[in-house]
């Protein structure tokens, strides 16, 4: 039930959404206008308004016909049409005719539909997608109105309106491209049988063959998709967050029922995005050509990323914003190229993102308004313009070779609907001609818009094939592979070329070929798909493979059960195989390979494992004894844990191999065997009876190496029988019962069969010393058991505890996360920690100052830096902290260490001058603590525990008096003996020279790290984390500070969990005050698994090098990924001989 | 204009040909629900409701019809899933068909199934024999209705040859099982012929009724209303007069007779049928007895003939679309009570009124159950509509 739990999950994200919107209350002034002057657009472009209501309302989806005119899908009905409402949906056309810019003419082409999503033109009039159906509606006499309609496919799902069949695209290659989103179920009938899509996916459809394929599954709620120039295919995805998606056929996303694999995106922890739109043409700026654009409908934001090529998919990072506003009825959708080489967004237009959540019938729903905005590039020409329906057919492929994609589009749509044969002899004739000028620059161009127009016409030439396929360009190569694959049946040496790909160098080229494989139903496909193996395999190379040996599975998977094929001998392909499909029996044939093949040891050691898991008893006999075999070839470290493995699995399994004794009794001979102790716990695993006696004797053999009497320990704990349990015992608690391993063991041994007799030992264990992750070892062995808490809490109730042993049994109860209080309480009452612990008497201070010579400064800083002691909060340490207290930055080198461990113990006794609080009782009776900061003006401010300002009008004042010191007593009665030591050897470290002083270097100390609340969580949800960077009111920043040496601890920043499949991300913030403007270096500690954006602008952290900042504060953010960053995070400025540059990273609060 | 003395009668308007291959009584009669149960021929039957009009011109009395279709759909309810498996779709099929509450249902299954050949004729068989048994148990009365072929439409198209090779099979299942279970069936391939150029050699249909080989266009479903009505035993009911000149009266727009309809007229050819398709002839009439001249038969103001004297003494086609205005409202009624009882089966947004994000609209689900009156009234305006009228015949010289 993996999806159902993902469709909770989005659920629950959801929630939050209709929480945020039922405050939503400032409904704003719906002028155009109004809208407009709230754009902050690039600098070089500007925005103008195209179209907006009452010319036009609530636009759904756009697309440009040939003739430039947009044609809108716009809905009024949705969400729901309500009993006895007539559907009044429309096709609107809209037209600039003069050319201006702005639309100066609306057609309403058909009336009467039911929330149309998505509209394309094309064939006479136009494709729409209306609830269940696809329906074409032509136009006969050219008067922008519909005179006929045809449902050309119907049977999609309508579960969601805001699902339905959507985003209908012409591709290049002439077929119609249509979207639906997770909640539908579609069911549609075509010539060749029923295509059923149940979720998320694209659909393509070639409407004059009526053939309708499934190009990929999954996604949430896509509602972008486009091409790049060499036809390879991009979609965003309105509800799941990894920005763009590189699509290929048969890829399957997050989804996808009955999800196994999944190809991901590739901007994880993006916001939602809608509509995609990839930038090209003569208007827009060289710099951004190739861009893709989509929107960020919930934050206002129509966003832009680069993509890249990388191995066999893409990268991709964002960019500036095209447009981006505080406006919050600006809901941008859908974004096309025009005719004029600009950039129209068509905004929906709503206070509320109009989604499920709020009530169908919610009277904030806007119904009436919507806009089309135009965004274009100041002081550049527009596009030129061509008459594509009256051009000839040559002139047509030379419009082929024009940078804007829109009229390249178009061209090939008015040839699709030439005389074919005319188009077919023309196309030689124009591709010889440019094929034959040595000095084109364009032939692989050429090549590919020929292979496009073959397809557009359903033909096909293999010699442009067998061309395309030799080119140097692999991108070109990658095309040729997909045309060949959906042409196969056209083609007699397909295969041939096919072969010639998966061998390709170019991964793109390989990646085709595989996935072109797995419609194939051969066994040499299937090999052939397995030599795409032996080459680097990424992300992308690895879901194809693993797909089309799915898909091909029906060939092999019974073939090499029955030992007919065994991938020739090679063993890692038939493993991956067989893990792509599962496979349940295949031990028989592994064991086989293993035997047979000649593998290298990490293929031996993965298919014993698989043996493992698969095999019946005497195939998991059959393995282990083969690997421990002489001449298996695994060394020992591998047997050792493959001996592990085989102990847990079997466990798991509840399985016992059939020569159990054969396996373990050679390796009990030979005690000088690394994996000789894991044989012992075998034989106990697998209770082995014969060996029970020999076992007793190594675990009661106080000679013995302590590891193998441990290892014999465990052993009889795994017989479990009263014998065993009665041996444990008595080591436990004999003679040699100091050696503290034996007992650690003897607990964890017996907790499973004998819990009572293992919290025994581990009570009396408690009472020695031990140290702190010996207690974690023991305590965590019985309170992970079932009853474990209660019987240990009952039994701790009847005993006593030292104080300090007490107080890590809390930490290690803490840190299990079981929500233990009662067993806490215990605890604590057990050891009386309710008095104070560390009382200021001189043979307490006098150990303290003893221990704390012998302490760690590491240890220590981490503990001041614990939360529960707040220590930052009132203390800074070089500017970062709080100012409750005194910066400590130099604190060691200026006091001594019983000065310290006086200060932690009684603070009231040394406190620091100016920092005597005082109390200050008002008018009103009310009490103020605090420590004086200023006095002036009749105002007196204090700064209180909390590290507030408090205002007290000096008039107002009733009773002033000296206070005591803000640092608690007991602050530190939680600590044990050794933690004070650590933390008075840490503070006493402070300021001299070393890891402990305060570098000179600008490294930025003070940073805010990005709280988690509902509504931050919210907001960064439904937004990018560009909007975090550049500032959002629902998100609350919490101070948080950098160790001495700058480096910012991870593991103490807030997580955000986003969404499934979106790694954890943590953010943080800090500012760099420039006063003299100039040329500073930004330096990072590592580049591993962290975003930077500087004002709000994204920077690569490869690209983090110089830059010239103007004078004032700079923000800079990080994005943390929790998954990938494993260093902590360290921000340097430099400041590079010759500059001008003067500035330093704000400190402080 | 030549003197008449005429006799003022009324003639009730009676009984043309009968094309139907069944004999004896049809099978439906008034007071009838039908439930239409099928993919997508069915579904799409609904959206020009011709052969509902037809079924209602020709029935003496109020039939209801719900069309329970759903694109993509088999024997097993696979099409109605929506989030469930199988079993839920037919549950689904189960739980509308109750909701259309039918006294008798058309099941017309068997064209997606066919596209697994003769490896699916097993399962067929046994889902459809299951199918009949549930659906008998809320609706008695049970009528099998086999696919049309497929049409060959030339390239890109495929060729259905293959297809309508393994359909055959199919069909002559169906028919056996109907034959076992004493079960009406009507075979679509027989009573809609598919008409071949060239026979041998595969060359595109002539006078195709689908658009892509498979699904119907507005010429489909109105060619087909004709011939599944006539093929469910119900007799075409086409205009036969004849008429003495001395019945008729004489009056300023010629001479006139009342007569009352046998049925409602037939929705006329939709906009955009092939060239060749003619006007329908809506009956004949002969008269004698009228001076030589031409003459124009009317209803309506409507020319439904032209003919001389001895023309109309032997007989002329009457041919015309004589309420045209009725028609369009009569298409308009069915069409939107059809659209009215889709809200009601199949709402949009159901994951949102009834399944798992029902707490986010929930409330709005009680909309759903609001069509029920919609649909009654608009059953009472169709019934209203389609009751026969009185029609004034007028023959008149010609201008």
């Amino acid at each position: 039930m993996k999806t159902f739990q993902k469709v909770l999950l989005l659920t629950l994200v959801i929630h939050n959404a209709a929480f945020a919107q039922r405050d939503l209350k400032d409904i704003p002034d719906p002028d155009p206008l109004k809208e407009l002057e709230t754009f902050i657009v690039p600098e070089g472009f500007e925005v103008n308004l195209y179209a907006a209501d009452p010319q036009i309302a609530k636009p759904i989806q756009m697309n440009f016909d040939a003739q430039g005119r947009l044609w809108i899908a716009s809905s009024e009905v949705y969400p729901h049409i309500k009993p006895g409402q007539k559907a009044t949906d429309k096709i609107l056309v809209v037209e600039d005719q003069n050319r201006d810019g702005i639309a100066d003419k609306t057609s309403v082409f058909v009336d009467g539909l039911l929330i149309p999503t998505g509209v394309v033109p094309g064939d006479g009039g136009c494709y729409v997608a209306n609830s269940t159906d696809l329906i074409h509606f032509a136009d006969l006499d050219g008067d922008l109105k519909s005179d006929r309609q045809n449902v050309v496919l119907s049977g999609f799902g309508t579960e969601d309106t805001h699902h339905l069949l959507h985003t209908l695209r012409w591709g290049h290659d002439g077929a119609l491209y249509m979207n639906q989103s997770i909640y539908i179920h579609s069911h549609v009938e075509t010539p060749y049988g029923v295509k059923r899509l149940r979720g998320g996916g694209i659909w393509q459809f070639r409407p004059e063959s009526m053939k309708l394929e499934i190009l990929c599954e999954g996604f949430v709620n896509p509602w972008g998709h486009h091409f790049d120039r060499w036809g390879q295919h991009f979609a965003t995805d309105g509800a799941y967050g990894e920005g763009i998606n590189y699509v290929f056929p048969g890829a399957e996303y997050v989804t996808k029922p009955g999800l196994i694999r999944r190809v991901s995106g590739l901007n994880p922890g993006s916001p939602k995005h809608c509509g995609l739109e990839i930038i090209s043409g003569r208007h827009i700026p060289e710099s951004w050509i190739g861009s893709m654009v989509t929107n960020d409908f919930r934050a206002h934001r129509v966003c832009r990323f680069v993509v890249s090529e990388s191995g066999s998919g893409f990268a991709s990072t964002q960019e500036e914003e095209l447009i981006k506003t505080t406006h919050v009825a600006f809901r941008p959708i859908d974004v096309k190229m025009g005719p004029d080489g600009a950039i129209y967004i068509a905004d929906w237009y709503n206070p509320i993102i109009q989604h499920g959540e709020v009530d169908f019938r919610d009277d904030r729903r806007d119904h009436l308004h919507g806009r089309i905005w135009r965004i274009s590039a100041k002081d550049r020409d527009l596009a030129p313009r061509y008459d594509i329906n009256n051009m000839s057919i040559t002139e047509l492929f030379d419009l082929l070779l024009v940078p804007e994609e829109w009229l390249r589009l178009h061209a090939k749509l008015a040839l699709k609907n030439r005389n074919h044969d005319e188009v077919e002899a023309k196309l030689g004739k124009w591709l010889a001609k440019q094929l034959s000028d040595e000095s084109n620059t364009k032939r692989d161009e050429c090549l590919l818009e020929a292979m496009f127009v073959y397809q557009c016409i359903d033909r096909i030439d293999s010699h442009i094939l067998s061309e395309a396929m030799n080119s140097e360009d692999h991108r070109l190569r990658a095309r040729a592979v997909r045309v060949i694959s959906e042409n196969r049946d056209k083609l007699d040496g397909f295969r041939a070329l096919i072969e010639q790909a998966v061998a390709d160098e170019h991964e793109r080229v390989r990646l085709e070929a595989v996935r072109a494989l797995g419609e194939e139903d051969d066994l040499a496909a299937v090999a052939s798909v397995a030599s795409a193996l032996e080459s680097r395999v990424d992300q992308f190379m690895d879901f194809a493979i693993w797909k089309s040996f799915r898909d091909l599975s029906e060939v092999w998977l019974p073939k090499v059960l029955s030992g007919e094929f065994t991938f020739n001998g090679d063993g890692p392909a038939l493993l991956t195989a067989l893990e792509a499909v599962q496979a349940k029996d295949a031990a028989k044939v592994l064991l086989n390979v293993l035997v047979t093949s000649d593998l290298t040891e990490r293929a031996k050691v993965s298919t014993i494992r698989a043996v493992l898991e698969q095999g019946n008893p005497q195939e998991v006999s059959d393995v282990l004894s083969y690997a421990l075999d002489a001449n298996s070839g695994i060394s020992d470290p591998e047997l050792r844990s493959l001996l592990e493995a085989s102990i847990a699995i079997t466990g798991r399994r509840k399985l016992i191999p059939t020569a159990s004794s054969n396996i373990v009794t050679p390796i009990l001979n030979d005690t000088g065997k690394e994996y000789y102790p894991q044989s012992l716990i075998a034989a106990g695993a697998w209770k082995i009876t014969a060996l029970k006696e020999s076992i007793t004797k190594v675990a009661n053999n106080v000679d013995a190496n302590e590891a193998h009497r441990v290892a014999a320990i465990y052993a009889l704990g795994r017989y479990g029988d009263p014998d065993s349990i009665s041996t444990i015992s008595q080591i436990a608690n004999g003679t040699d019962s100091s050696v503290i391993q034996i007992r650690i063991a003897s607990v964890q041994a017996l907790a499973g069969p004998a819990l009572n007799s293992a919290i025994d030992i581990a009570l009396a264990t408690l009472k020695e010393n031990i140290t702190s992750d010996e207690i974690g070892t023991l305590v965590r062995s019985l309170i992970e058991r079932k009853n474990g808490p209660e019987l240990l809490e009952k039994r701790v109730q009847e005993t006593t505890l030292s104080p300090d042993i007490a107080r890590s049994v809390i930490r290690v109860v803490q840190d299990s996360n079981l929500g233990l209080d009662a067993l806490i309480a215990t605890v604590r009452s057990a050891a009386k920690l309710s008095e104070n612990t560390w009382k200021f008497e001189p043979q307490i201070v006098a150990s303290l100052v003893e221990a704390a010579n012998e302490g760690d400064p590491i240890a220590g800083e981490a503990i001041f830096r614990r939360k529960s002691l707040q220590c930052m909060k009132c203390h800074a340490i070089g500017g970062a902290g709080g100012k409750v207290g005194p910066d400590l930055v130099s604190l060691g080198a200026s006091a001594q260490v019983d000065y310290l461990v006086a200060s932690l113990i009684a603070p009231n006794d040394k406190v620091k001058e100016n920092f005597h609080s005082i109390q200050v009782i008002d008018v009103d009776g009310q009490v103020h603590t605090g420590i004086q900061v200023r006095r002036a003006g009749g105002t007196l401010v204090l700064r209180n525990a909390k590290d507030e300002l408090e205002q007290i009008a000096v008039d107002d004042i009733e009773l002033e008096k000296a206070g005591r010191s803000l640092m608690p007593d007991g602050l530190i009665d939680d600590l044990t003996k050794q933690e004070v030591a650590d933390l008075v050897s840490f503070l006493s470290a402070l300021g001299k020279v070393g890891d402990f002083a305060v570098s000179r270097e600008a490294i930025a100390r003070t940073y805010q790290a990005l709280e988690f609340t509902p509504k931050g969580h919210f907001a960064v949800a439904r937004s990018s984390f560009n909007t975090i960077a550049t500032g959002h009111p629902d998100l609350q920043w919490e101070p948080t500070y950098a160790k001495v040496n700058g480096e910012v601890v991870l593991e103490e920043l807030p997580v955000f969990k986003l969404r499934q499949g979106v790694d954890d991300m943590s953010f943080v913030q800090t500012i760099l005050r420039v006063s003299n403007a100039g040329e500073i270096g930004i330096l990072l500690n590592a580049e591993e698994g962290v975003e930077i954006w500087i004002n709000g602008k994204p920077i690569t952290a490869e690209n983090l090098a110089s830059f010239n900042f103007d004078s004032g504060d700079h923000v800079f953010t990080a994005g943390l990924n929790r998954a990938q960053r494993t260093k902590p995070l360290l921000l340097k400025a430099s400041f590079p001989s010759g500059t001008s540059a003067q500035g330093q990273w704000l400190l402080g609060k | 204009m030549p003197q008449l003395n005429i006799l003022r009668r009324t003639l009730v308007l009676i009984v043309g040909m009968q094309l139907s291959a069944s004999a004896g009584e049809p099978l439906l009669k008034p007071g009838d629900t039908v439930a239409l149960v099928g993919g997508t021929f069915i579904e799409r039957a609904q959206i020009h409701g011709y052969f509902e009009a037809e079924l209602l011109a020709r029935a003496s009395g109020a039939i209801s019809v719900r069309n329970l279709g759903w694109s993509g759909d088999n024997v097993l309810g696979e099409s109605r899933a929506v989030f469930g498996d199988v079993a839920n779709g037919y549950k689904r099929l189960l739980n509308d068909h109750a909701l259309a509450n039918p006294s008798v249902t058309l099941l017309c299954y068997g064209s997606n199934e066919a596209h697994a050949g003769a490896e699916g004729l097993k399962d067929f068989d046994a889902n459809l024999r299951q199918l009949i048994s549930d659906l008998r148990k809320s609706s008695p009365s049970l009528i099998i209705v086999a696919p049309r072929e497929y049409e060959y439409l030339g390239r890109p198209l495929p060729s259905p040859a293959a297809y309508n090779r393994d359909l055959a099979v199919y069909t002559q299942r169906q028919k056996e099982i109907a034959k076992e279970l004493s079960l009406p069936f009507i075979d679509l391939a027989k009573v809609s012929p598919i008409k071949k150029l060239v026979a041998g050699k595969r060359l595109p249909d002539i006078d195709p009724y689908t658009s892509n080989g498979v699904h119907l266009t507005e010429y489909g479903y109105w060619r087909i209303a004709d011939q599944l009505v006539t093929a469910l035993g119900f007799e075409s009911k086409r205009i036969s007069l004849e008429l003495a000149i001395d019945q008729m009266e004489q009056s300023s727009a010629g001479l006139q007779i009342a007569v009352k309809e046998a049925r409602t007229p037939r929705m006329p050819a939709p906009q955009y049928s092939p060239d060749t398709v003619m006007p329908v002839s809506v009956g004949s009439i002969t008269a004698g007895g009228l001076p030589k001249g031409t003459y124009e038969v009317l209803i309506n103001d409507v020319i439904l003939a032209t003919g001389t004297a001895k023309e109309l003494s032997n007989g002329l086609d009457l041919i015309g679309d004589y309420d045209p205005e009725l028609m369009q409202k009569m298409q308009y009624e069915i069409v939107d009570k059809n659209l009215l009882f889709f809200h009601r089966h199949r709402p949009q947004n159901e994951t949102y009124l009834f399944l798992f994000r029902k707490h986010e609209q929930g409330n709005n689900a009680v909309e759903v159950e609001q069509y029920e009156p919609l649909i009654e009234a608009a059953e009472e305006r169709i019934a209203d509509l389609f009751t026969p009228r009185n029609r004034v015949l007028t023959i008149r010289l010609a201008k």
